[in-house]
C-alpha cells in the first residue's frame, strides 16, 4: 500500500513536472474516451435501455412473416396475438394496439393528438405505472363503457397545467368526451410520441379465424422470468404446428409459408438506427485505438529521456514488476483524468450526437449518465492506459540497463528498436485513419447514388398533408369521404401557387404502408403455389399529374370512377409485367378478397419505389380510386410553387372549409420524405466523415510525433550525411521519403482492412455501391497530403541543421 | 600542366564564437599552407582551436575573417549548396567517432557520398565503393552493420567512405581517439599507406606519438599557430 501511494506520489508529480506532455496525453486520450462515452451512452439508450420500459429485455413484439411471398411484417392479427397471449407458461402479460389519434379543438384551431388505442394489459407488459390514477381495466373495454382516457405527461401539462385533479375531468376527442382516469409517467412513450392511450376493446368478432391475416396491430409480450427469447419462438412454432394439426388455418397459410415469431423490443424499436450505430460504435473504437497509439507513441519518446532514470532504478535494486507499476500508474492516472474529461463531455456530446440525428430516427430517446456507461468509460479508459502504457513500459524495463547506463542512455541500436516500434503504432494509426476514410468515402458515395436513385415520381415542389377521418359521419360514410376529399382537392387547387392537387392513401415513403394478397379472374391458385400478392395504393383522378407518375398503357382514374360505378383498378409496369408478362393485362380482373366485387385493370402506370430508395422489394403496386374505398384517412398532395408553411395553411383551411371537425395530422415535403428514407444511411456519412477527420487529425499528430521525434534522434546522421556532401534538399527528401514509407505501410494494411470491411459491410447495407476504389484513391490522397503536412516541418528543421553543430553534438 | 599550387591556403584566418554577448577567438590570424601529397598533423592542448580549423579546412564552418584558397579557389564566403559540393568532391571526412550510419550497411555507408554525386553510375559507385573497401582491407564484411564491427573496423569503414569520392584531401579529426592503441596503430598506418600512396591528409590529434607519423607537425594554441617550442613554454607557463 505504501509502496503504491509513492507510485501515486510520483506519477503526480510526473505529470507537474511535464505539463505540455500531461495536457498532450489527457486531450488525445479525453477525444478517444469522450468520443466512445457519447456513442455508448446513445447506444445504451437506444439499443440497451429504452427509457421507460421496466427491464426490456423482457419485452418481445410479435411479427409474421410470409416466407414464399418474401413479405416480414412487424404487426399481427387479433387471432396471432390471442395466440400468442394463450403461450401461459411463456408469457406473463400480452397486449395489442395501434397508432390512432383524436382531433381536438385548441385555440378555435382543430389539431390532431396523437394516440394509441390499446389492450388493458399494454402498460403492464412495459412495466409502466401512472403517476396520477390509474390504467385501464376489464370494464373500460366492455362494448358500452363510458369511454375513457389515459393521458400523457405532456398532455396533463399542456391541456391541463398539470393539475393533480385531473382525473375524473373530461377532454374533447373527436366531438365525444372522454373521461381522464390516469396521467402516465413522463418518460413512457410507447408506441413513440403519443398524447394519450385509450382501450382498444376488442369484440369477439375480432378473434375470428377470417381475421388470421388481416394484420394492422402491434402486439407486445412480457416473458415470464427466466424465459428467453428462444424459447418463446419455439412455442409460437409449436402453436402454428398445433393449430395447422387442428385444421385452424386454411391453406392461404400453408401457400405464403406464413408464420409467426417474436423479436426483442429492443431490436424493434431502434429500428433504422441500429445498424448505423453499431458501426459508428465501431468506429469510435477505431478512433480510440488511434488516440492510444498516438499516445502510446509520445511514451515511448518520453521513454527515451528516461531511459536514464529507469536504468539507475534497476542499478539500485528496482524489480521490473515495480517498474512496469510505477509506468503503469502513470498511464492510469492520466487516462483516468481524460475518463473524467470523456464522462464530463461524453454525454452532452452524445445528446448532440440524437440532435443531429433526423427527427424520425430518435425521437423519444434520452441519453442520462448511467451507471452503464460510466462503467464503460471506466472500462476503456483502463483498456486506453493499458494499451498506451504497458507496451512501451515493457519495452523500457526488458532493456539492458547497464547498457544505458555505460552509454548515458544512447544507443544506436536501442533508438532503432524504439523507432520500429514508434513506427509500428503510426503506421497503425494510418491504417486506421485509411480505414474510416475509406468507409466515409464509401457510404459517401452510396449516398450520393441513392439520392440519385430514381423513386419513379418528381418529388420536386410536391407537399403532403395527412388528415386522419374524425367523427362518426366521416368514418363511417364513403360516399361522404369521396366528397370530403373531392371538395379538399377542388379547394387546394383554387389556392394560389398551387399548380396540381390530389389526395393519396398511403403516400410513398410516409409512415404506412399497405399491402395484400388478390385473384385474377381465370387464374385459380394451384396447390402450395404461393398467393399473388402487392401493394396497394389509393389514389383521386390528379394523383399522376401531380407525382408526375408516367402513364404506360390505358388510362387513370377520372372523376366517373365513383362508388356506385364498375369498380376499377391500375396496375404499375411491375404487376403486369409479373403477371401478364406476355399479354395486355388492360381488361382482365382482379380482387382482393371473394366478398369483394371483381375491378377491371383499366391502366398501367410506370413503377414506384414506395419506402426505400436502397432496395425494391415491392411485388408491384394496385391502385383503386379513392372514391371507391372506404379508409381511415387520405394524404393530400400538391404540386406547388409555394413553401410548406404555406402549403399547411392552404391545406388548413382547405380542410376547414370541407368539414370543420377534421384536422391536419402531419405534414411535410415529398423530398423530406425522400430524404427521411436515408436518414440512417446520411447519419453513418456524417458521423463517419466527422470521425474520419478526427482520425486524421490524430494520424497528422502521430506522424508529426514520430518524425520529430526521428528526426531528432538523427540530428547527428544529418550532420554526418551533409559533411558528407549532401544537399539541404538530400535531407528533406530522406525525412520525407521516410514519412512516406510510414504512410504507404499503413495505408497498404488500411487497405486491405478497407477491402475486408467493404465486403463485411455490404452484407448489411443493400446497395453499399461500388465506390470502394474511389474512396480508395481518396483515402490515398487524402492521407499522403495528410503526410507531406506532418512531415514537412520536421523536415524542414533536419534540412536546417548545421552539420558542425550536429557532428559537435555527436 | 603539374598544378604547383599549394592545395590549401590560408591567410589570416579567424573565428570568434559570440554567446551571451562574450565573444570566443577560437582561431585568430592563422596562416597555413597544405601542399598536394602532404601529411599534416595539427595538434595542440583541449581548446586550442584545432578542431575549429579543421572545420574551416573541410567547409564545414565558415571564417569570421581571412581567406581560405582551397584548389586556388576562395571558397570562404560560398553558399551552403556549394560549399556542399566541393566537401562531397574534395573533402574526405575521418572522425574520431566513425559516424558510420546504424542503419546502413558497410557497403551502404561508404556508397553515401557517392549518391550525392549527381550524374554517377551505378556500376562507377560499386567499383569505387569496392576499390575503397579492398584498399581498408574490409570488403569482406561489406554486408555487414556497423554494429557487427569492432571498433578498428568501424573506423577502417569510414576511412573507406573518406576514399571513395577520390578526395583531394583527408580530413581526420582524432581518427584514434576512440579506439585502444593496437587499433590506433593499426589505423595509423593505413593513414601512413595512403599517404605513400598519394594522399594528402590533414590530422588532428593531441597524441605527440602520432602527431609523429606525418610530415609536418603544426601546433595550435589559444587559435594561433605557434613553432614547437613556442607551444612547450606555454604549456610550461601554465604548468607553473
Amino acid at each position: 500500500m505504501q509502496t503504491l501511494l509513492q507510485d501515486v506520489r510520483y506519477a503526480l508529480r510526473q505529470m507537474r513536472k511535464s505539463p505540455g506532455f500531461t495536457v498532450t496525453v489527457v486531450l488525445t486520450l479525453a477525444l478517444g474516451i469522450g468520443a466512445n462515452t457519447a456513442i455508448f451512452s446513445v447506444v445504451n439508450a437506444v439499443l440497451r435501455h429504452p427509457e421507460g420500459v421496466d427491464r426490456p429485455g423482457r419485452v418481445a413484439v410479435l411479427h409474421v412473416d410470409y416466407k414464399k411471398l418474401g413479405l416480414n411484417i412487424p404487426e399481427v392479427s387479433v387471432p396471432d396475438y390471442a395466440d400468442a397471449a394463450s403461450l401461459h407458461k411463456l408469457v406473463e402479460a400480452a397486449a395489442i394496439g395501434y397508432q390512432s389519434g383524436f382531433n381536438v379543438e385548441q385555440n378555435g384551431q382543430m389539431t390532431r393528438l396523437r394516440a394509441a388505442t390499446v389492450s388493458r394489459q399494454w402498460f403492464q407488459v412495459f412495466g409502466a405505472r401512472p403517476i396520477l390514477g390509474r390504467t385501464f381495466s376489464a370494464a373500460d373495454e366492455l362494448p358500452h363503457a363510458a369511454p375513457v382516457t389515459v393521458i400523457s405527461y405532456n398532455l396533463w401539462q399542456q391541456q391541463f397545467g398539470g393539475a393533480t385533479n385531473v382525473v375524473g375531468k373530461s377532454i374533447e376527442l373527436n366531438q365525444q368526451a372522454y373521461r381522464v382516469i390516469g396521467v402516465m409517467r413522463s418518460d413512457f412513450d410507447w408506441p413513440r410520441e403519443r398524447m394519450l392511450w385509450v382501450p382498444i376493446g376488442l369484440r369477439p368478432a375480432a378473434f375470428s379465424e377470417h381475421n388470421r391475416f388481416n394484420e394492422g396491430d402491434t402486439a407486445v409480450v412480457r416473458l415470464k422470468p427466466g424465459v428467453t427469447l428462444a424459447e418463446l419462438n419455439a412455442g409460437l412454432r409449436e402453436k402454428k404446428q398445433e393449430e395447422f394439426r387442428l385444421g385452424t388455418f386454411n391453406n392461404y397459410a400453408l401457400q405464403a409459408g406464413w408464420s409467426m415469431y417474436a423479436t426483442s423490443f429492443t431490436k424493434y424499436v431502434a429500428g433504422p438506427l441500429r445498424k448505423p450505430l453499431y458501426v459508428l460504435f465501431g468506429v469510435v473504437m477505431l478512433v480510440l485505438l488511434i488516440a492510444t497509439a498516438n499516445v502510446a507513441g509520445l511514451f515511448l519518446a518520453r521513454s527515451s529521456a528516461r531511459s536514464r532514470e529507469f536504468a539507475i532504478r534497476a542499478a539500485l535494486g528496482a524489480s521490473a514488476t515495480r517498474m512496469v507499476r510505477q509506468l503503469v500508474m502513470e498511464t492510469v492516472l492520466l487516462a483516468g483524468t481524460a475518463a473524467l474529461l470523456g464522462v464530463a463531455a461524453g454525454p452532452a456530446m452524445g445528446r448532440l450526437l440524437l440532435h443531429m440525428v433526423p427527427h424520425n430516427l430518435a425521437e423519444g430517446y434520452l441519453v442520462r449518465l448511467q451507471p452503464e456507461v460510466l462503467l464503460f468509460t471506466a472500462g476503456i479508459a483502463l483498456l486506453a492506459a493499458l494499451l498506451a502504457g504497458i507496451g512501451p513500459a515493457l519495452r523500457m524495463t526488458w532493456r539492458d540497463q547497464s547498457v544505458e547506463l555505460r552509454e548515458g542512455g544512447r544507443s544506436a541500436t536501442a533508438s532503432a528498436e524504439k523507432q520500429r516500434l514508434r513506427s509500428a503504432f503510426v503506421i497503425g494509426e494510418v491504417a486506421m485513419a485509411f480505414l474510416l476514410l475509406c468507409g466515409a468515402g464509401l457510404f459517401l458515395v452510396s449516398l450520393r447514388d441513392l439520392q440519385q436513385v430514381n423513386p419513379g415520381f418528381d418529388a420536386h415542389h410536391v407537399m403532403v398533408g395527412a388528415v386522419y377521418f374524425a367523427g362518426k359521419e366521416l368514418t363511417r360514410n364513403q360516399a361522404r369521404q369521396a366528397e370530403f376529399v373531392h371538395t379538399v382537392v377542388t379547394n387546394l387547387s383554387a389556392q394560389h401557387g398551387i399548380k396540381a392537387a390530389a389526395a393519396v392513401y398511403p403516400i410513398p415513403f410516409g409512415t404506412s404502408m399497405m399491402a395484400s394478397g388478390f385473384w385474377i379472374e381465370g387464374r385459380p391458385l394451384g396447390p402450395n403455389q404461393a398467393q399473388m400478392h402487392s401493394n396497394i395504393s389509393y389514389a383521386t383522378p390528379g394523383y399522376l399529374q401531380v407525382m408526375r407518375i408516367p402513364l404506360i398503357a390505358g388510362r387513370w382514374f377520372t372523376s366517373e370512377d365513383r362508388a356506385k360505378t364498375t369498380p376499377v383498378v391500375v396496375i404499375d409496369e411491375r404487376l403486369a409485367h409479373r403477371w401478364w408478362p406476355r399479354s395486355n393485362p388492360i381488361g382482365h380482373q382482379i380482387r382482393t378478397n371473394k366478398h369483394l366485387p371483381w375491378a377491371t385493370v383499366i391502366g398501367v402506370v410506370g413503377d414506384v419505389r414506395g419506402a426505400s430508395l436502397e432496395q425494391n422489394t415491392s411485388d408491384g403496386m394496385r391502385y383503386y380510386p379513392l372514391a371507391q374505398a372506404n379508409g381511415y384517412g387520405a394524404e393530400f398532395v400538391a404540386r406547388t410553387r409555394e413553401g410548406l408553411t404555406q402549403y399547411r395553411a392552404q391545406l388548413r383551411e382547405a380542410v376547414r372549409q370541407a368539414d370543420g371537425a377534421q384536422a391536419i395530422s402531419t405534414s411535410e415535403t415529398l423530398e423530406a420524405l425522400l430524404a427521411n428514407s436515408l436518414a440512417g444511411r446520411r447519419l453513418i456519412v456524417w458521423m463517419l466523415g466527422a470521425f474520419a477527420g478526427l482520425a486524421l487529425l490524430l494520424s497528422i499528430i502521430g506522424i508529426y510525433g514520430l518524425i520529430s521525434f526521428v528526426t531528432t534522434q538523427r540530428t547527428g546522421e544529418m550532420g554526418v550525411r551533409m559533411a558528407l556532401g549532401a544537399q539541404r534538399s538530400d535531407v528533406m527528401y530522406l525525412v520525407l521519403s521516410s514519412v512516406l514509407r510510414w504512410t504507404t505501410a499503413g495505408m497498404l494494411c488500411g487497405a486491405a482492412c478497407s477491402v475486408a470491411a467493404y465486403l463485411v459491410l455490404r452484407h448489411f447495407f443493400a446497395d453499399l455501391g461500388d465506390g470502394v476504389l474511389i474512396s480508395i484513391v481518396c483515402a490515398t490522397a487524402a492521407l499522403i497530403l495528410a503526410g507531406a503536412i506532418a512531415g514537412f516541418l520536421p523536415a524542414r528543421r533536419a534540412a536546417s541543421v548545421d552539420p558542425m553543430e550536429a557532428l559537435r553534438n555527436e | 600542366m603539374e598544378n604547383t599550387q599549394p592545395l590549401i591556403e590560408i591567410e589570416g584566418l579567424t573565428k570568434v564564437f559570440y554567446t551571451d554577448e562574450i565573444e570566443t577567438h577560437a582561431l585568430s590570424g592563422v596562416h597555413l599552407k597544405i601542399e598536394r601529397g602532404e601529411y599534416v598533423a595539427m595538434s595542440g592542448p583541449s581548446g586550442c582551436g584545432k578542431s575549429t580549423l579543421l572545420s574551416i579546412v573541410g567547409l564545414l564552418d565558415t571564417p569570421t575573417a581571412g581567406k581560405y584558397l582551397l584548389n586556388g579557389n576562395e571558397v570562404e564566403n560560398l553558399d551552403f549548396s556549394q560549399r556542399s559540393r566541393i566537401r562531397n568532391q574534395e573533402i574526405g571526412f575521418i572522425f574520431q567517432s566513425f559516424n558510420l550510419i546504424g542503419d546502413l550497411t558497410v557497403y551502404e555507408n561508404v556508397e553515401l557520398p557517392l549518391t550525392y554525386r549527381s550524374g554517377m553510375a551505378a556500376s562507377e559507385r560499386k567499383r569505387r565503393v569496392q576499390e575503397s573497401l579492398e584498399r581498408v582491407g574490409m570488403a569482406h564484411r561489406m554486408r555487414h552493420y556497423p554494429s557487427q564491427l569492432s571498433g578498428g573496423q568501424q573506423q577502417r569503414v569510414a576511412v573507406a567512405r573518406a576514399l571513395a569520392g577520390s578526395p583531394s584531401i583527408l580530413l581526420a579529426d582524432e581518427p584514434t581517439g576512440n579506439l585502444d592503441s593496437k587499433n590506433g596503430e593499426a589505423v595509423m598506418e593505413l593513414l601512413r599507406n595512403l599517404h605513400r600512396e598519394g594522399s594528402t591528409i590533414c590530422m588532428v590529434t593531441h597524441d605527440p606519438r602520432f602527431a609523429a607519423h606525418a610530415d609536418r607537425n603544426i601546433h595550435l594554441f589559444d587559435g594561433k599557430v605557434v613553432s614547437e617550442e613556442e607551444l612547450q613554454q606555454q604549456l610550461a607557463a601554465i604548468q607553473v
